[in-house]
């Protein structure tokens, strides 16, 4: 009689061997997809780590979504994040859920440098290191870096910062829908306001 | 058939009707109103007492200035430039300021400008009309595209694309055709015209610098057929030369870039390539009586051709007009009374102009018209719901949907509005024009571009961030593993030698940031006091701000509790 018994048991052996590998690879290639998925999803949001998500960033919202989340908490996003969220997974275009706030324009911190006191308490809170400044020395706000996140406003314990809208200027202007009128911003020259617009060809 | 046949034999024998052309595709055919500005000659308008030179050139970017306010400039003088493109004083006189003003901008908004008060004498600079290149066919190519650029010149015909950099256009393949534009079809604009009618062997002379420069195989100077007068006074100039005259059919927009190329050789451009890549070069006669003032007079560019026109306007011309001089004054000489009869002030035309806000709006490179109407001329009636009517399909010149790309807009559905090609969407108005519903078309599109501008913008700016959130993290990790080495090495050092007084060895770090701290500390003029003081100052003001908001907000309630129950 040959010896069947080892044989049997090598081959189960190799049989569940087998089977741990394929269980193995699956799981780790299901995590790094799953990790892809929400690289890709992170490289979608604005990176404005402001929070108004609910997360303690943008990565951890990317994370939340590729696990199911609504795609519709991110107001610096807006409606144009939605829609390439929606595209890439294939999930229906929602408004923007007001709990979160609301779009708006880009905004950018603002020191009110007489107030100042030089705590450092909104540099420690900057998620993007664009406020310069030191212990007991005036800080300001680089205003190129900000990502208008708000969240140096709170920590400040003399309410010396303010959100406040970037200056316009002719070459980041840009066209508006129609009926918006364009603002005259000179008063002593401001004689008409209309809407800027030509090409009505009537 | 037959008969068909000879009679378009005979007709091709005729001067412009030799080459078969392609015809526009869509297109529309509104009133031109040219008339009344070409009965007259070109009026050269006197000098104004103040002239206002925007800084902004092509797409943005903002020259330098070069002279100081108060300095004394005369006419040619350079102002200011950018990257070796010039900007000349119109006249001679003072630097009166150098501020933001109204420029000729959609937005409203003000331009940086430099603004100079006329003498009166106009004297030219000693050094402005020196370099005369009479005998420029002995001369280099790359010499005279210098000299183009030295003197300001850029695209005339309302682009305003440095003519340079248009002729410089390097690792492309050889320009085999040149396209002289003098198809100006949007109505009212008459400028082109009227500079054929009175110049055209002088714009003629600027084409020959331009065929010295690129040498192509064929020249081409194209002119719609209703303008008449011009086509006479052209063959005369072109007689002798190998510019071939093509007379089109008048139908807007076939000026414009590619739908010119088009109708021309029947080549077409693709959306991002350039006219240049496919060996075609087009320049507007404006530009190359420009040339021809460069070259030829060694003058730089210090005044153009300008049509003045509109409901308003008592004598309707055009004019020469030197650069910078307010549109008011243009308006004046034309026999415009008092300012606040116009309602809408137009530079351009009816179709793809832009509305200006202000009167003192100089008139610049790219001003070939202005038109002072009353409201009811533009009105823009209100807008309705599309009836699905298709005619913006039959006008449309670039082959587009205009319905699908208008909802696509509407709806910010960008990848849609790509697809279906919105930038291949020349804004010509045609689409406006026809719509019976008078739905803003072109405005939804330009807005829609606008969003996908700051989209793309808004990406990059996420790129960059991400770097400086991840550079952010990796501090504030490092340092958080810092603060925890430095607390496990204090308290085993406590635990081998209890009774021993605590001392952490100071990393070389520390020690500097110590010293840095003693020596602000020393050079602060402020002595501690004051600076507690301060502080105490600024926390009792923000405790003044947060009382008075929580005031006003209590206020605010109160107010809007009755409206509420209402």
């Amino acid at each position: 009689m040959p010896p069947l018994l080892p044989l049997i048991l090598t081959t189960a052996l190799l049989l569940v061997l087998a089977y741990a590998l394929v269980k193995l690879g699956t799981i780790v290639a299901a995590d790094s997809e799953e990790k892809d998925i929400s690289e890709t999803i992170n490289s979608l949001l604005p990176q404005t780590q402001c929070g108004q998500c609910g997360y303690a960033g943008c990565r951890p919202y990317a994370e939340a979504i590729a696990h199911g989340d609504a795609i519709n908490k991110c107001p610096p996003g807006g409606l144009d994040t939605i829609t390439n969220l929606a595209s890439l997974l294939n999930k229906e275009r929602i408004p923007l859920d007001p709990v979160h706030g609301t779009e708006t324009e880009r905004n950018i911190a603002f020191i009110i440098e007489e107030d100042c006191i030089g705590c450092t308490k909104c540099i420690q809170a900057c998620p993007v290191d664009a406020i310069l400044g030191s212990s007991k020395r005036m800080h300001t706000v680089i205003e190129s870096e900000c990502t208008g996140c708000d969240l140096c406003v709170d920590p400040c314990p003399v309410d010396c910062i303010e959100m406040r809208p970037l200056p316009q200027s002719i070459s980041q202007w840009q066209w508006p829908l129609p009926g918006t009128p364009t603002k005259v911003v000179w008063p002593q020259h401001s004689t008409r306001v209309g809407t800027g617009h030509r090409g009505t060809g009537s | 058939m037959n008969a068909l046949v000879r009679l378009s034999r005979r007709l091709r024998k005729r001067p412009g009707y030799a080459r078969s052309i392609k015809s526009l595709v869509g297109g529309i055919s509104p009133p031109l109103e040219k008339e009344a500005t070409l009965s007259h000659p070109i009026l050269l308008a006197p000098i104004a007492q103040q002239l206002v030179v925007p800084l902004e050139q092509y797409r943005g970017a903002i020259a330098t200035p070069v002279v100081k306010r108060g300095e004394a400039v005369h006419k040619g003088q350079v102002i200011a430039s950018l990257n070796g493109m010039n900007i000349h004083a119109g006249t001679s006189g003072i630097i009166s300021a150098i501020e933001l003003r109204p420029v000729a901008h959609a937005s409203g908004l003000l331009g940086m400008c430099i603004v100079i008060s006329a003498d009166g004498k106009d004297t030219w600079h000693p050094r402005a009309r020196s370099h005369e290149y009479s005998d420029y066919k002995a001369l280099s190519p790359e010499l005279l595209i210098a000299a183009i650029r030295d003197a300001g010149i850029a695209g005339l015909g309302g682009a305003g694309f440095p003519t340079h950099k248009k002729l410089a256009m390097q690792n492309r393949p050889s320009i085999d055709t040149l396209i002289i534009n003098a198809v100006e079809c949007e109505p009212y604009i008459a400028a082109d015209e009227a500079l054929l009618i009175e110049r055209a062997g002088q714009v003629v002379a600027g084409i020959e610098v331009l065929c010295h420069i690129l040498k192509p195989q064929q020249c081409i100077i194209a002119i719609e057929d209703s303008k008449q007068k011009a086509i006479e006074r052209l063959i005369a100039a072109l007689e002798g030369t190998v510019t071939e005259l093509v007379i089109i059919p008048t139908r807007y927009p076939s000026g414009s870039e590619k739908q010119l190329i088009r109708i021309l050789t029947g080549k077409e451009l693709a959306h991002g390539q350039f006219p240049a890549d496919l060996g075609i070069h087009c320049q507007n006669v404006g530009s190359c009586y420009a040339i021809y003032q460069a070259i030829v007079l060694g003058q730089p560019l210090v005044s153009r051709i300008c049509t003045i026109t509109g409901s308003t306007v008592a004598k309707p011309q055009n004019i020469e007009v030197t650069l910078g001089t307010p549109i008011a004054e243009a308006l004046a000489l034309c026999g415009v009374s008092t300012l606040a009869e116009c309602d809408s002030l137009i530079i351009g035309g009816p179709l793809m102009g832009i509305e200006i806000h202000d009167e003192q709006t100089p008139i610049t490179t790219t001003t070939n018209c202005v038109i002072a109407s009353k409201a009811e001329t533009f009105s823009q009636p209100t807008e309705q719901d599309c009836i699905r009517c298709g005619f913006c399909a039959q006008v449309c010149p670039a082959k587009l949907l205009p319905q699908q790309l208008l909802t696509a807009s509407k709806q910010s559905l960008h990848d849609q509005a790509i697809a279906l090609g919105i930038h291949d969407c020349i804004e010509c108005g045609a689409c406006n024009y026809v719509c019976p519903s008078k739905i803003p078309l072109v405005q939804y599109y330009r807005a829609e571009k606008a969003k996908l501008r700051k989209n793309t913008e808004k990406q990059q700016r996420a790129r960059y961030w991400q770097t400086r959130f991840d550079a952010h993290q990796m501090r504030v990790n490092s340092e958080k593993a810092t603060a925890l080495d430095r607390r496990s090495r204090a308290l085993s050092a406590r635990a081998k030698a209890p009774d021993a007084p605590v001392v952490t060895k100071l990393y070389d770090a520390d020690v500097n940031l110590l010293k840095n701290k003693s020596e602000t500390l020393k050079a602060a003029p402020m002595s501690a006091d004051k600076t507690k003081s301060d502080i105490q100052a600024a926390l009792l003001r923000a405790k003044a701000k947060k009382a008075q908001r929580q005031n006003s907000t209590a206020i605010n309630q109160l107010t809007n509790k009755p409206e509420e129950k209402q």
